[in-house]
């Protein structure tokens, strides 16, 4: 089942100015539910766009978005609801921290949402899990916590109202590799428990292939491919022509199978290319024309 | 050999306003050296104290306790003057992670010529060096462009041709390549590879991607504000577990024949490999030659 379809979608800015520039020419796209979407493409490619659509933060000049089955603009006036089914964490959102407290602060959306104190306790409490913070940061100040600690404190603000759809630009941008183990694993562990749509966008490819269900490419304003991790990740030359790269391992598997290596080229974990050259090695089927 | 250009000895600091870092120093006890035209990458977690070390250099903090010497200089001398502050910022230009805050002007010529002209040089001299410097970031068609309508890459490109314009001897990267996208990291790197090899600058690139950071001469990891190991990248990344310990990782290629050696006892040495030796070792070992 899909959770988000968009239908002929059209974006363009500073239309009729000398600049004007097409960000999204024509979009169709779904969005599988109950899994994580990645939205990978070079700079400038339309990524952006594309989530701002799914909340209706930008409207599109022609075109259709559907979630869950409902244009979100049927109504233009209450558009401000589809905020509450679709949780947005804008690149860099330690920057949107204001409450005197923790708990202040990750309490605001539930709040609005107008949700009973005990429900909120509750919520905060299962969002702090997620992405890794103890119950004693609550009474902190956002502002006495470091870098990689507000980003989590705003990351369980989102999380904690509950959205069906959790979209989130870059949420591991500037982090260190625990950092990021850390925030994208909770992330995954948040869709896995609460079978909650989420969609990512970034740059890493090797963040990606370990983290995602199934990936959008896109290019120059179009989807230029998109299905599961292995079929995305597979269409290595296409991802290249891109502007994208390939996860290392991945290259590596590729240069192994130029050399006459009779092995899957569907690889792009490292732990997936251990079992594999693992079963060449102990099944002896290495294969290929040397 | 000659004195290094940079040196750290038992360097100390602490960030007075903040409450958690009480006693928490952000460097710690840091003694390192970085000579002229060495490139130099600096891994550590967040909050290792890379950032603090970079600003520590050019003068944008002082030390608490300890020594820094530039180019032979003493800066952590109390009789530094303005003008000698302004000596060593010219020696160490800086590149930031975001571009954005580190463009001045509406035109990319004028943004490369900041820098100059605050040095007070002659106009047909920063002419030369706007020239120089955008051709050096391979820039110069965009000359007459205006910043903001630039890609990422080209961007940070800009911001390096600011900094190559002003002549230093040293320019530290701190996370130059973080907000990019692949492309923008290539682009990026070959510029930073060429100003090193080419024009004979030392490079220190403060990064969180490992496959960086093997291009490097020496690899220095912090870890909570001290330093943590220091040696070639093939030092350094034969010992993944210490790296995992810092919170950081290694190059996918070394954590395959990490696993590897382990799973299938195999005994092919832990170092940064290119893609084609890398396979062709893991070739060998299939064929069982």
């Amino acid at each position: 089942m899909s959770i988000v379809e968009l239908k002929e979608i059209n974006f363009i800015y500073g239309k009729k100015s000398p600049y004007e520039i097409k960000a999204l020419d024509n979009v169709n796209l779904t969005i599988e539910e109950n899994c994580i979407t990645g939205i990978i493409g070079h700079t400038g490619s339309g990524k952006s766009t594309l989530v701002q659509l799914l909340n209706g933060l930008i409207k599109a000049d022609s075109g259709v978005v559907y979630i869950d089955g409902k244009d979100i603009w049927e109504k233009p006036k209450e558009i401000s609801r589809i905020r509450f089914d679709v949780g947005m964490v804008m690149q860099y959102p330690e920057y949107q921290l204001f409450a005197d407290s923790v708990k202040e602060d990750i309490a605001f959306g539930p709040k609005n949402m107008g949700l009973s104190d005990e429900e909120i306790e509750k919520r905060i409490l299962q969002s702090i899990e997620f992405c890794g913070l103890e119950k004693d940061i609550l009474d902190k100040s956002p502002f006495d916590l470091s870098g990689g600690q507000k980003r989590r404190v705003a990351l369980a603000g989102v999380m904690a109202m509950n959205p069906k759809i959790l979209v989130l630009d870059e949420p591991a941008a500037g982090l260190d590799p625990k950092g990021r183990r850390e925030i994208l694993g909770g992330i995954k562990e948040y869709q896995r428990k609460s079978s909650n749509s989420v969609v990512i966008v970034s740059h890493s490819m090797e963040d990606m292939a370990m983290y995602c269900d199934r990936a959008i490419v896109m290019s120059h304003a179009r989807v230029v491919t998109h299905g599961t991790c292995e079929e995305v990740f597979s269409q290595h030359q296409l991802l290249l022509d891109v502007g994208l790269d390939v996860p290392e391992i991945t290259g590596i598997i590729l240069e192994l199978r130029k050399k006459g290596i009779n092995i899957p080229d569907n690889i792009y974990t490292v732990d997936g290319a251990v079992t594999a050259i693992k079963s060449l090695y102990l099944n002896g089927s290495v294969g290929g024309g040397v | 050999m000659s004195n290094p250009l940079i040196k750290l000895e038992n360097v100390t600091f602490k960030y007075p306003d903040s409450e958690i870092k009480e006693n928490n120093f952000a460097v710690n006890n840091v003694s390192l050296e970085i000579n002229k035209g060495e490139f130099v990458a600096i891994l550590g977690h967040n909050g290792s104290g890379k950032s603090t070390t970079a600003k520590l250099i050019n003068m944008i903090l002082t030390a608490e306790s300890g020594k820094i010497f530039v180019d032979g200089k003493d800066i952590t001398d109390e009789n530094m003057t303005e003008d000698d502050i302004f000596e060593v910022r010219k020696k160490i230009g800086m590149v930031f992670q975001n571009p954005d805050n580190q463009i001045v002007a509406t035109v990319v010529e004028e943004d490369v010529a900041f820098g100059p002209e605050n040095l007070g040089l002659d106009p047909k001299e920063i002419r030369k060096r706007v020239d120089e410097a955008l051709e050096l970031v391979n820039m110069k068609e965009y000359a007459r462009h205006a910043p903001h309508k630039l890609s990422g890459g080209q961007k940070q490109r800009i911001a390096i041709a600011g900094t190559i314009a002003m002549k230093p001897q040293c320019i530290i990267f701190d996370e130059s390549t973080a907000m990019l996208d692949p492309m923008g990291r290539k682009d990026v790197m070959n510029t930073i590879k060429r100003l090193n090899k080419v024009e004979g600058i030392a490079i220190v690139l403060i990064t969180h991607y490992m496959n960086e950071a093997v291009q490097a001469d020496k690899v220095i990891v912090m870890k909570n504000g001290s330093v943590y190991l220091e040696g070639t990248p093939n030092q350094v990344f034969s010992q993944p577990q210490k790296l995992w310990n810092a919170g950081l990782e290694v190059p996918q290629s070394i954590e395959l024949i990490d696993k590897l050696n382990k799973e299938l006892g195999f005994d092919i040495p832990l170092k940064v490999y290119a893609l084609d030796e890398c396979t062709e070792i893991i070739k060998n070992k299939l064929m069982k030659e």
